[in-house]
């Protein structure tokens, strides 16, 4: 989750991005499930998403689509501030981890619970992009 | 052939009874932060609390960025609003003060007069403006 842009320096708009990319993704997931059962794959794929942007922060998917696309393009603006991005790297790994859970419950068919662990996710992303929570 | 919409149907209900209730929690936090700082303005000096200028207490914690920012906003007022004491303090060591002031996240700042009387008590992070005129009314009183 982190938009670092430099040791101790966070992006705030980078971070709103991937907390909305995680959010719509999810929610695109849940509701076109109800169409195809492929579209519970977004949820893996998220979470690998996830995962890797945890780890290194460059790698995260939808903090590229902001730094590559939006940025340049000026549809946001950054938004940098002097905070550690330990503790959204860290909030990315336990969603990464929660989706990781939802993904074997999906695969042992049990997709209710399934969903309770992504919707987890999902209202966490939320009032933080949100509300700052 | 209408069960995937009705599938689809159910699913926007779903998110629509998420969004209601993350909403209703929002509103019910809000109120519980007016209560808890409608408590604390109506308290009375506290003793040790008056140092004969307006004060500002800044609850902070570890790994918080805002409070950094906070911190940061405070003393950028010092050069521009005028002298007061800025007392730091660590929420999770200072419970006593915290609970007091009901505290529960930070940051947190309380503005006093110089009587030691809280005047202004604001819970997260707060712009420099609401502090200074939080500040001048300390100053007044």
């Amino acid at each position: 989750m982190s938009g670092t842009a430099g040791e101790g320096v966070v992006d705030r708009t980078a971070l709103k991005v991937n907390q909305a990319g995680i959010v719509a993704t999810l929610l695109v997931a849940f509701l076109l499930s109800a169409l195809t059962p492929v579209a519970i794959w977004l949820v893996p794929l998220l979470a690998v998403v996830m995962l890797l942007g945890s780890w290194q922060p460059r790698l995260g998917l939808f903090r590229q689509i902001y730094f590559a696309v939006l940025k340049p393009a000026g549809m946001l603006r950054p938004a940098p501030r002097r905070e550690s991005p330990k503790p959204h790297a860290f909030a990315q790994l336990l969603g990464g981890v929660m989706l990781v859970l939802a993904s074997l419950v999906f695969a042992a068919s049990v997709t209710l619970i399934g969903w309770v662990l992504a919707w987890i996710v999902i209202v966490l992303a939320f009032a933080n992009l949100a509300f700052d929570f | 052939m209408a069960e995937p919409l009705v599938g689809v149907a159910i699913r926007v209900g779903v998110i629509g009874v998420v969004l209601a209730g993350v909403l209703l929690g929002r509103a019910v936090l809000h109120r519980w932060q007016a209560a808890r700082r409608e408590r604390v303005l109506q308290s009375e000096a506290l003793p040790g609390m008056s140092n004969g200028e307006a004060s500002v207490l800044l609850f902070t914690g570890t790994l918080c960025s805002d409070c950094m920012l906070q911190k940061d906003i405070l003393y950028g007022l010092k050069a521009s609003a005028g002298p007061f004491h800025l007392r730091e303090v660590m929420a999770a060591r200072d419970v006593a003060l915290a609970g007091r002031f009901g505290v529960q996240s930070v940051p947190a700042t309380v503005v006093l007069n110089r009587e030691g009387k809280p005047v202004g008590v604001n819970y997260g992070l707060v712009s420099g403006d609401i502090i200074a005129s939080q500040l001048e009314g300390a100053k007044g009183g």
